[in-house]
Protein backbone atom coordinates (compact mmCIF):
# COMPACT_ATOMS: atom_id res chain seq x y z
CA UNK A 1 0.00 0.00 0.00
CA UNK A 2 2.80 2.39 0.91
CA UNK A 3 4.37 1.84 -2.49
CA UNK A 4 1.22 2.98 -4.29
CA UNK A 5 0.96 6.15 -2.23
CA UNK A 6 4.59 6.96 -3.03
CA UNK A 7 3.84 6.20 -6.67
CA UNK A 8 0.96 8.70 -6.37
CA UNK A 9 3.45 11.40 -5.29
CA UNK A 10 5.59 10.62 -8.31
CA UNK A 11 2.56 10.67 -10.61
CA UNK A 12 1.24 14.03 -9.48
CA UNK A 13 4.64 15.72 -9.64
CA UNK A 14 6.35 13.66 -12.30
CA UNK A 15 7.87 16.54 -14.28
CA UNK A 16 9.09 18.37 -11.16
CA UNK A 17 10.47 15.20 -9.65
CA UNK A 18 12.30 14.23 -12.82
CA UNK A 19 13.97 17.64 -13.11
CA UNK A 20 14.96 17.72 -9.42
CA UNK A 21 16.28 14.16 -9.51
CA UNK A 22 18.43 15.02 -12.54
CA UNK A 23 19.70 18.19 -10.83
CA UNK A 24 20.54 16.29 -7.66
CA UNK A 25 22.21 13.61 -9.74
CA UNK A 26 24.55 16.05 -11.50
CA UNK A 27 25.42 17.97 -8.29
CA UNK A 28 28.44 15.79 -7.40
CA UNK A 29 29.72 16.30 -10.95
CA UNK A 30 29.48 20.09 -10.59
CA UNK A 31 31.26 20.00 -7.22
CA UNK A 32 33.98 17.71 -8.59
CA UNK A 33 34.62 20.22 -11.39
CA UNK A 34 34.51 23.39 -9.27
CA UNK A 35 36.15 22.08 -6.07
CA UNK A 36 38.02 18.87 -6.91
CA UNK A 37 39.64 18.70 -3.45
CA UNK A 38 36.46 19.24 -1.45
CA UNK A 39 35.46 16.25 0.68
CA UNK A 40 32.28 14.43 -0.29
CA UNK A 41 30.46 15.46 2.89
CA UNK A 42 29.20 18.92 1.87
CA UNK A 43 28.07 18.04 -1.67
CA UNK A 44 26.24 15.03 -0.23
CA UNK A 45 24.65 17.12 2.54
CA UNK A 46 23.55 19.68 -0.03
CA UNK A 47 22.15 17.00 -2.34
CA UNK A 48 20.15 15.43 0.45
CA UNK A 49 18.73 18.66 1.88
CA UNK A 50 17.82 20.09 -1.52
CA UNK A 51 16.45 16.74 -2.64
CA UNK A 52 14.34 16.10 0.41
CA UNK A 53 12.90 19.56 0.98
CA UNK A 54 12.49 20.74 -2.61
CA UNK A 55 10.96 17.46 -3.71
CA UNK A 56 8.66 17.28 -0.74
CA UNK A 57 7.51 20.86 -1.21
CA UNK A 58 6.91 20.30 -4.95
CA UNK A 59 4.74 17.28 -4.24
CA UNK A 60 2.94 18.99 -1.35
CA UNK A 61 2.21 22.12 -3.38
CA UNK A 62 0.69 20.06 -6.18
CA UNK A 63 -1.29 18.05 -3.63
CA UNK A 64 -2.52 21.30 -2.09
CA UNK A 65 -4.07 22.17 -5.48
CA UNK A 66 -6.50 19.29 -4.85
CA UNK A 67 -7.10 19.52 -1.11
CA UNK A 68 -10.05 17.12 -1.17
CA UNK A 69 -8.05 14.31 -2.74
CA UNK A 70 -6.64 13.37 0.67
CA UNK A 71 -10.24 12.96 1.85
CA UNK A 72 -10.94 10.53 -1.00
CA UNK A 73 -7.81 8.55 -0.15
CA UNK A 74 -8.95 8.34 3.47
CA UNK A 75 -12.28 6.84 2.41
CA UNK A 76 -10.33 3.89 0.97
CA UNK A 77 -8.46 1.26 3.00
CA UNK A 78 -5.33 3.42 2.78
CA UNK A 79 -6.46 5.19 5.99
CA UNK A 80 -4.61 8.11 7.56
CA UNK A 81 -1.64 6.23 9.05
CA UNK A 82 -0.61 4.88 5.67
CA UNK A 83 -0.66 8.34 4.14
CA UNK A 84 1.69 9.70 6.83
CA UNK A 85 4.00 6.70 6.69
CA UNK A 86 4.31 7.05 2.91
CA UNK A 87 5.73 10.55 3.37
CA UNK A 88 8.46 9.16 5.64
CA UNK A 89 9.26 6.30 3.28
CA UNK A 90 9.56 8.97 0.60
CA UNK A 91 12.36 10.52 2.71
CA UNK A 92 14.23 7.21 2.91
CA UNK A 93 13.92 6.70 -0.85
CA UNK A 94 15.28 10.15 -1.68
CA UNK A 95 18.14 9.73 0.80
CA UNK A 96 19.01 6.38 -0.77
CA UNK A 97 18.83 7.89 -4.26
CA UNK A 98 21.19 10.72 -3.22
CA UNK A 99 23.63 8.26 -1.68
CA UNK A 100 23.61 5.96 -4.71
CA UNK A 101 24.05 8.87 -7.17
CA UNK A 102 26.82 10.40 -5.06
CA UNK A 103 28.67 7.09 -4.80
CA UNK A 104 28.33 6.22 -8.49
CA UNK A 105 29.51 9.63 -9.66
CA UNK A 106 32.36 9.76 -7.11
CA UNK A 107 33.52 6.34 -8.23
CA UNK A 108 33.62 7.58 -11.81
CA UNK A 109 35.23 10.98 -11.09
CA UNK A 110 37.30 10.95 -7.89
CA UNK A 111 37.40 7.81 -5.79
CA UNK A 112 39.18 9.57 -2.91
CA UNK A 113 35.99 11.53 -2.14
CA UNK A 114 33.94 8.43 -1.34
CA UNK A 115 31.86 8.93 1.78
CA UNK A 116 32.76 7.14 4.98
CA UNK A 117 30.13 5.80 7.35
CA UNK A 118 30.54 8.76 9.71
CA UNK A 119 29.80 11.32 6.96
CA UNK A 120 26.78 9.36 5.74
CA UNK A 121 25.36 9.12 9.24
CA UNK A 122 26.11 12.76 10.01
CA UNK A 123 24.23 13.82 6.84
CA UNK A 124 21.44 11.42 7.74
CA UNK A 125 21.10 12.98 11.18
CA UNK A 126 21.10 16.57 9.86
CA UNK A 127 18.57 15.76 7.15
CA UNK A 128 16.38 13.76 9.54
CA UNK A 129 16.33 16.72 11.94
CA UNK A 130 15.33 19.12 9.13
CA UNK A 131 12.77 16.79 7.52
CA UNK A 132 11.59 15.52 10.89
CA UNK A 133 10.88 19.06 12.05
CA UNK A 134 9.35 20.16 8.78
CA UNK A 135 6.91 17.26 8.26
CA UNK A 136 4.77 17.69 11.41
CA UNK A 137 4.57 21.44 10.70
CA UNK A 138 3.35 20.71 7.19
CA UNK A 139 0.78 18.19 8.42
CA UNK A 140 -0.43 20.71 10.99
CA UNK A 141 -0.45 23.95 9.02
CA UNK A 142 -0.32 22.94 5.34
CA UNK A 143 2.41 23.49 2.80
CA UNK A 144 2.12 27.29 2.40
CA UNK A 145 2.47 28.07 6.11
CA UNK A 146 5.11 25.36 6.58
CA UNK A 147 7.14 26.86 3.75
CA UNK A 148 6.90 30.31 5.36
CA UNK A 149 7.96 28.92 8.76
CA UNK A 150 10.81 27.02 7.07
CA UNK A 151 12.15 30.07 5.22
CA UNK A 152 11.89 32.23 8.36
CA UNK A 153 13.79 29.57 10.31
CA UNK A 154 16.53 29.45 7.68
CA UNK A 155 16.86 33.24 7.87
CA UNK A 156 17.12 33.10 11.64
CA UNK A 157 19.65 30.27 11.49
CA UNK A 158 21.71 32.19 8.94
CA UNK A 159 22.17 34.81 11.68
CA UNK A 160 23.51 31.99 13.83
CA UNK A 161 27.26 32.48 13.34
CA UNK A 162 26.97 36.12 14.43
CA UNK A 163 24.85 35.23 17.47
CA UNK A 164 27.07 32.29 18.26
CA UNK A 165 30.26 34.41 18.23
CA UNK A 166 28.63 36.72 20.78
CA UNK A 167 27.46 33.81 22.91
CA UNK A 168 30.65 31.76 22.58
CA UNK A 169 32.38 33.15 25.67
CA UNK A 170 29.48 31.86 27.75
CA UNK A 171 29.25 28.40 26.14
CA UNK A 172 31.12 25.84 28.12
CA UNK A 173 30.59 22.65 26.08
CA UNK A 174 33.88 20.80 25.76
CA UNK A 175 34.06 19.82 22.07
CA UNK A 176 37.57 18.45 22.56
CA UNK A 177 35.95 15.26 23.86
CA UNK A 178 34.35 14.47 20.49
CA UNK A 179 37.49 13.18 18.72
CA UNK A 180 38.17 10.86 21.66
CA UNK A 181 34.89 8.98 21.10
CA UNK A 182 35.68 5.83 19.09
CA UNK A 183 34.30 6.16 15.52
CA UNK A 184 32.30 2.95 15.88
CA UNK A 185 30.51 4.26 18.97
CA UNK A 186 30.04 7.66 17.32
CA UNK A 187 28.41 6.00 14.31
CA UNK A 188 26.09 3.96 16.50
CA UNK A 189 25.10 7.11 18.40
CA UNK A 190 24.46 9.01 15.14
CA UNK A 191 22.37 6.14 13.76
CA UNK A 192 20.37 5.76 16.96
CA UNK A 193 19.69 9.48 17.29
CA UNK A 194 18.63 9.62 13.63
CA UNK A 195 16.24 6.70 14.13
CA UNK A 196 14.88 8.29 17.32
CA UNK A 197 14.29 11.70 15.66
CA UNK A 198 12.70 9.98 12.65
CA UNK A 199 10.41 7.88 14.86
CA UNK A 200 9.38 10.78 17.09
CA UNK A 201 8.67 13.00 14.07
CA UNK A 202 6.57 10.27 12.47
CA UNK A 203 4.60 9.71 15.66
CA UNK A 204 3.92 13.46 16.00
CA UNK A 205 2.81 13.61 12.34
CA UNK A 206 0.57 10.56 12.81
CA UNK A 207 -1.05 12.20 15.81
CA UNK A 208 -1.55 15.52 14.01
CA UNK A 209 -2.94 13.93 10.85
CA UNK A 210 -5.24 11.59 12.78
CA UNK A 211 -7.12 14.63 14.10
CA UNK A 212 -7.06 16.68 10.90
CA UNK A 213 -10.42 17.58 9.37
CA UNK A 214 -10.40 16.48 5.74
CA UNK B 1 -32.51 -8.32 7.44
CA UNK B 2 -29.60 -6.88 9.46
CA UNK B 3 -28.38 -3.35 9.72
CA UNK B 4 -25.52 -2.31 7.47
CA UNK B 5 -24.89 1.00 9.22
CA UNK B 6 -25.74 2.11 12.74
CA UNK B 7 -25.13 5.62 13.97
CA UNK B 8 -25.99 6.44 17.55
CA UNK B 9 -25.61 9.57 19.61
CA UNK B 10 -23.34 11.24 17.09
CA UNK B 11 -22.25 14.70 18.17
CA UNK B 12 -19.96 17.03 16.31
CA UNK B 13 -19.57 20.62 17.38
CA UNK B 14 -18.25 23.51 15.30
CA UNK B 15 -18.27 27.17 16.25
CA UNK B 16 -21.47 27.96 14.39
CA UNK B 17 -22.99 24.54 13.74
CA UNK B 18 -23.32 21.23 15.46
CA UNK B 19 -24.66 17.74 14.91
CA UNK B 20 -26.75 16.86 17.94
CA UNK B 21 -27.49 13.29 18.95
CA UNK B 22 -27.69 12.01 15.38
CA UNK B 23 -28.93 8.42 15.47
CA UNK B 24 -30.23 6.22 12.68
CA UNK B 25 -29.82 2.78 11.13
CA UNK B 26 -29.55 1.58 7.57
CA UNK B 27 -31.12 -1.81 6.91
CA UNK B 28 -29.59 -4.20 4.41
CA UNK B 29 -31.10 -4.29 0.90
CA UNK B 30 -32.37 -0.72 1.16
CA UNK B 31 -31.59 2.49 -0.63
CA UNK B 32 -31.71 5.11 2.09
CA UNK B 33 -32.11 8.74 1.16
CA UNK B 34 -30.55 11.24 3.52
CA UNK B 35 -32.43 14.46 2.94
CA UNK B 36 -32.23 18.00 4.16
CA UNK B 37 -31.67 21.50 2.91
CA UNK B 38 -28.19 22.90 2.28
CA UNK B 39 -26.30 23.29 5.55
CA UNK B 40 -28.56 20.87 7.42
CA UNK B 41 -25.66 18.59 8.36
CA UNK B 42 -25.79 15.89 5.65
CA UNK B 43 -22.17 16.25 4.56
CA UNK B 44 -20.87 16.58 8.12
CA UNK B 45 -22.72 13.40 9.10
CA UNK B 46 -21.30 11.51 6.13
CA UNK B 47 -17.81 12.82 6.83
CA UNK B 48 -18.10 11.80 10.47
CA UNK B 49 -19.24 8.31 9.44
CA UNK B 50 -16.23 8.01 7.14
CA UNK B 51 -13.85 9.37 9.76
CA UNK B 52 -12.96 12.43 7.69
CA UNK B 53 -13.94 14.68 10.60
CA UNK B 54 -13.48 13.80 14.23
CA UNK B 55 -16.74 13.25 16.04
CA UNK B 56 -17.12 14.81 19.46
CA UNK B 57 -18.94 11.70 20.68
CA UNK B 58 -21.13 8.87 19.42
CA UNK B 59 -20.83 5.41 18.00
CA UNK B 60 -20.62 4.34 14.37
CA UNK B 61 -20.95 0.71 13.41
CA UNK B 62 -20.72 -0.57 9.86
CA UNK B 63 -21.43 -4.24 9.08
CA UNK B 64 -21.86 -4.66 12.84
CA UNK B 65 -18.29 -3.57 13.56
CA UNK B 66 -17.03 -0.48 15.28
CA UNK B 67 -15.61 1.91 12.68
CA UNK B 68 -12.71 3.10 14.84
CA UNK B 69 -11.40 -0.38 15.58
CA UNK B 70 -11.94 -1.90 12.13
CA UNK B 71 -11.42 1.06 9.82
CA UNK B 72 -9.33 -0.65 7.15
CA UNK B 73 -11.53 -3.75 7.00
CA UNK B 74 -14.71 -1.67 6.80
CA UNK B 75 -13.36 0.74 4.19
CA UNK B 76 -12.42 -2.22 2.04
CA UNK B 77 -16.14 -3.00 1.82
CA UNK B 78 -17.56 0.46 1.16
CA UNK B 79 -17.65 2.55 -1.98
CA UNK B 80 -17.73 6.31 -1.59
CA UNK B 81 -18.77 9.14 -3.89
CA UNK B 82 -18.07 12.54 -2.35
CA UNK B 83 -19.91 15.74 -3.18
CA UNK B 84 -17.13 17.55 -4.99
CA UNK B 85 -14.21 16.64 -7.15
CA UNK B 86 -11.80 14.79 -4.90
CA UNK B 87 -9.37 13.70 -7.56
CA UNK B 88 -5.88 14.81 -8.48
CA UNK B 89 -6.82 16.98 -11.42
CA UNK B 90 -3.54 16.57 -13.30
CA UNK B 91 -3.76 12.80 -13.41
CA UNK B 92 -5.51 10.80 -16.08
CA UNK B 93 -8.33 8.50 -15.01
CA UNK B 94 -6.01 5.54 -15.63
CA UNK B 95 -3.39 7.02 -13.28
CA UNK B 96 -5.98 7.85 -10.63
CA UNK B 97 -7.29 4.30 -10.82
CA UNK B 98 -3.72 2.96 -10.44
CA UNK B 99 -3.52 4.83 -7.12
CA UNK B 100 -6.95 3.85 -5.77
CA UNK B 101 -7.28 0.24 -7.00
CA UNK B 102 -4.38 -1.31 -5.02
CA UNK B 103 -6.00 -0.18 -1.76
CA UNK B 104 -8.82 -2.73 -2.20
CA UNK B 105 -8.40 -6.46 -1.79
CA UNK B 106 -11.41 -7.17 -4.02
CA UNK B 107 -10.66 -4.76 -6.85
CA UNK B 108 -12.01 -5.98 -10.18
CA UNK B 109 -10.44 -4.65 -13.35
CA UNK B 110 -13.24 -6.36 -15.28
CA UNK B 111 -15.92 -4.36 -13.40
CA UNK B 112 -13.86 -1.20 -13.77
CA UNK B 113 -13.61 -1.65 -17.53
CA UNK B 114 -17.33 -2.43 -17.83
CA UNK B 115 -18.32 0.75 -15.99
CA UNK B 116 -15.81 2.86 -17.94
CA UNK B 117 -17.30 1.49 -21.18
CA UNK B 118 -20.87 1.90 -19.95
CA UNK B 119 -20.18 5.54 -19.09
CA UNK B 120 -18.12 6.08 -22.29
CA UNK B 121 -15.13 7.29 -20.28
CA UNK B 122 -11.69 7.30 -21.87
CA UNK B 123 -9.14 6.21 -19.24
CA UNK B 124 -6.42 8.30 -20.86
CA UNK B 125 -8.36 11.52 -20.44
CA UNK B 126 -7.07 13.97 -17.84
CA UNK B 127 -9.41 14.48 -14.91
CA UNK B 128 -9.14 18.28 -15.19
CA UNK B 129 -10.84 18.07 -18.61
CA UNK B 130 -13.86 16.11 -17.36
CA UNK B 131 -17.29 17.66 -16.96
CA UNK B 132 -19.09 17.47 -13.60
CA UNK B 133 -21.21 14.60 -14.87
CA UNK B 134 -18.20 12.66 -16.13
CA UNK B 135 -16.40 13.16 -12.80
CA UNK B 136 -19.37 11.77 -10.96
CA UNK B 137 -19.47 8.79 -13.33
CA UNK B 138 -15.76 8.18 -12.76
CA UNK B 139 -16.21 8.46 -8.98
CA UNK B 140 -19.04 5.95 -9.23
CA UNK B 141 -16.89 3.63 -11.35
CA UNK B 142 -14.18 3.63 -8.68
CA UNK B 143 -16.75 3.12 -5.94
CA UNK B 144 -18.38 0.16 -7.69
CA UNK B 145 -15.31 -1.72 -8.92
CA UNK B 146 -14.30 -3.43 -5.69
CA UNK B 147 -17.44 -5.39 -4.76
CA UNK B 148 -18.48 -2.84 -2.14
CA UNK B 149 -21.33 -3.91 0.15
CA UNK B 150 -22.27 -0.36 1.08
CA UNK B 151 -22.33 2.64 -1.18
CA UNK B 152 -22.15 6.04 0.51
CA UNK B 153 -22.79 9.00 -1.73
CA UNK B 154 -22.83 12.66 -0.78
CA UNK B 155 -25.01 14.74 -3.11
CA UNK B 156 -24.06 12.71 -6.20
CA UNK B 157 -26.86 14.16 -8.32
CA UNK B 158 -26.30 17.80 -7.42
CA UNK B 159 -25.68 19.92 -10.51
CA UNK B 160 -26.20 17.06 -12.94
CA UNK B 161 -28.54 17.05 -15.91
CA UNK B 162 -31.65 14.81 -15.77
CA UNK B 163 -30.21 12.22 -18.16
CA UNK B 164 -27.09 11.60 -16.06
CA UNK B 165 -29.19 11.61 -12.89
CA UNK B 166 -31.47 8.98 -14.34
CA UNK B 167 -28.43 6.86 -15.37
CA UNK B 168 -27.12 7.12 -11.81
CA UNK B 169 -30.43 5.97 -10.36
CA UNK B 170 -30.48 3.06 -12.82
CA UNK B 171 -26.97 2.02 -11.69
CA UNK B 172 -28.09 2.17 -8.07
CA UNK B 173 -31.08 -0.05 -8.79
CA UNK B 174 -28.85 -2.55 -10.64
CA UNK B 175 -26.39 -2.51 -7.76
CA UNK B 176 -29.13 -3.35 -5.25
CA UNK B 177 -30.27 -6.33 -7.35
CA UNK B 178 -27.10 -8.20 -6.29
CA UNK B 179 -28.59 -8.55 -2.80
CA UNK B 180 -27.05 -7.98 0.62
CA UNK B 181 -26.06 -4.43 -0.30
CA UNK B 182 -27.01 -0.99 0.93
CA UNK B 183 -26.95 2.56 -0.40
CA UNK B 184 -26.81 5.69 1.71
CA UNK B 185 -27.44 8.65 -0.52
CA UNK B 186 -27.62 12.27 0.59
CA UNK B 187 -29.43 14.77 -1.55
CA UNK B 188 -31.56 17.86 -1.51
CA UNK B 189 -33.09 16.88 -4.86
CA UNK B 190 -35.88 14.80 -3.41
CA UNK B 191 -37.48 13.91 -6.74
CA UNK B 192 -34.62 11.44 -7.33
CA UNK B 193 -35.52 9.65 -4.14
CA UNK B 194 -39.17 9.26 -5.10
CA UNK B 195 -37.95 6.87 -7.81
CA UNK B 196 -35.44 4.73 -5.94
CA UNK B 197 -35.40 5.19 -2.15
CA UNK B 198 -36.79 2.64 0.29
CA UNK B 199 -36.06 4.58 3.46
CA UNK B 200 -35.78 8.29 4.16
CA UNK B 201 -33.95 10.13 6.89
CA UNK B 202 -34.49 13.86 7.30
CA UNK B 203 -31.91 16.01 8.99
CA UNK B 204 -32.29 19.68 9.81
CA UNK B 205 -30.04 21.99 11.78
CA UNK B 206 -27.89 19.04 12.84
CA UNK B 207 -30.79 16.98 14.23
CA UNK B 208 -32.62 13.99 12.77
CA UNK B 209 -36.29 14.87 12.30
CA UNK B 210 -37.49 11.50 11.07
CA UNK B 211 -36.37 8.10 9.82
CA UNK B 212 -39.13 6.29 7.98
CA UNK B 213 -39.95 4.05 5.05
CA UNK B 214 -40.67 6.15 1.99
CA UNK B 215 -43.95 4.40 1.15
CA UNK B 216 -45.25 4.80 4.71
CA UNK B 217 -44.29 8.42 4.66
CA UNK B 218 -46.04 9.09 1.37
CA UNK B 219 -49.11 7.16 2.57
CA UNK B 220 -49.33 9.00 5.89
CA UNK B 221 -48.95 12.57 4.72
CA UNK B 222 -51.36 14.57 2.60
CA UNK B 223 -51.51 18.02 1.14
CA UNK B 224 -54.74 19.74 2.12
CA UNK B 225 -56.20 22.76 0.36
CA UNK B 226 -59.20 24.84 1.25
CA UNK B 227 -60.72 28.20 1.88
CA UNK B 228 -59.11 30.43 4.51
CA UNK B 229 -62.50 31.00 6.18
CA UNK B 230 -62.71 27.39 7.39
CA UNK B 231 -59.43 27.64 9.29
CA UNK B 232 -59.50 28.25 13.02
CA UNK B 233 -57.00 28.01 15.87
CA UNK B 234 -58.04 24.46 16.63
CA UNK B 235 -57.77 22.91 13.14
CA UNK B 236 -54.58 24.82 12.38
CA UNK B 237 -52.87 22.55 14.93
CA UNK B 238 -53.44 19.57 12.61
CA UNK B 239 -50.94 20.88 10.11
CA UNK B 240 -47.17 20.51 10.12
CA UNK B 241 -46.94 23.53 7.88
CA UNK B 242 -49.57 25.90 6.61
CA UNK B 243 -49.46 28.54 3.92
CA UNK B 244 -52.24 31.00 3.30
CA UNK B 245 -52.77 33.27 0.32
CA UNK B 246 -55.75 35.37 -0.80
CA UNK B 247 -56.98 32.32 -2.71
CA UNK B 248 -56.92 29.87 0.20
CA UNK B 249 -54.64 27.71 2.28
CA UNK B 250 -52.32 24.78 1.59
CA UNK B 251 -51.11 22.64 4.44
CA UNK B 252 -49.30 19.37 5.00
CA UNK B 253 -50.63 16.98 7.62
CA UNK B 254 -50.22 13.42 8.82
CA UNK B 255 -53.56 13.59 10.63
CA UNK B 256 -55.62 13.14 7.51
CA UNK B 257 -58.63 11.44 9.09
CA UNK B 258 -58.91 14.10 11.78
CA UNK B 259 -58.58 16.87 9.22
CA UNK B 260 -61.30 15.29 7.06
CA UNK B 261 -63.60 15.11 10.06
CA UNK B 262 -63.04 18.57 11.46
CA UNK B 263 -62.52 20.70 8.34
CA UNK B 264 -65.31 20.71 5.76
CA UNK B 265 -64.89 21.22 2.02
CA UNK B 266 -61.22 20.47 1.73
CA UNK B 267 -59.26 19.06 -1.19
CA UNK B 268 -56.89 16.25 -0.26
CA UNK B 269 -53.93 15.58 -2.53
CA UNK B 270 -50.91 13.31 -2.44
CA UNK B 271 -47.70 14.87 -1.20
CA UNK B 272 -44.18 14.70 -2.51
CA UNK B 273 -41.11 14.02 -0.38
CA UNK B 274 -40.20 17.65 -0.86
CA UNK B 275 -43.56 18.79 0.58
CA UNK B 276 -43.02 16.58 3.63
CA UNK B 277 -39.42 17.69 4.06
CA UNK B 278 -40.30 21.37 3.85
CA UNK B 279 -43.30 20.91 6.14
CA UNK B 280 -41.12 19.38 8.83
CA UNK B 281 -38.49 22.07 8.46
CA UNK B 282 -40.98 24.94 8.40
CA UNK B 283 -42.97 23.30 11.20
CA UNK B 284 -39.87 23.07 13.30
CA UNK B 285 -39.03 26.72 12.60
CA UNK B 286 -42.47 28.00 13.64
Amino acid sequence: MLFHLIKKDFLIAKTHILIILILIGVMPLIYARLEPNMSGFFPFLYMVIVGEIVLLQSVSQLEAKNPKAAALLCTTPYVRNTIVKAKYVFFILIFTYCYVMHTVITLLVNKTNLLDANSILMVLLISVIIYGTYMPIEFKYGVIKAKFIFITTILVISLGPMLLSNLLPYITIDFSLLPTIPPGIMNIVLALVSIAVFAVSMMVSLKIFSKKEL
Amino acid sequence: MGNILEVSGLHKAYKDFSLTDVSFTLPEDCITGFIGINGAGKTTTIRAILGLVQKTSGMIKIFGKNMEDNEQEIKNRIGVVLDESCFYEDLTMKEMKSVIAPAYSEWSDKDYKEYMDRFSLNPRQKISTLSKGMRMKFALTLALSHSADLLIMDEPTSGLDPLIRSQLLEIMTDYMKQGGKGVFFSTHITSDLEKVADMLILINDGKILFEQEKDDLLDNYRLIKGDNRILNDENKKLFLSLRTTDFGFTGVTNKVAEAQKSIPDIIIEKTTIEDIMLAHIEGGNK
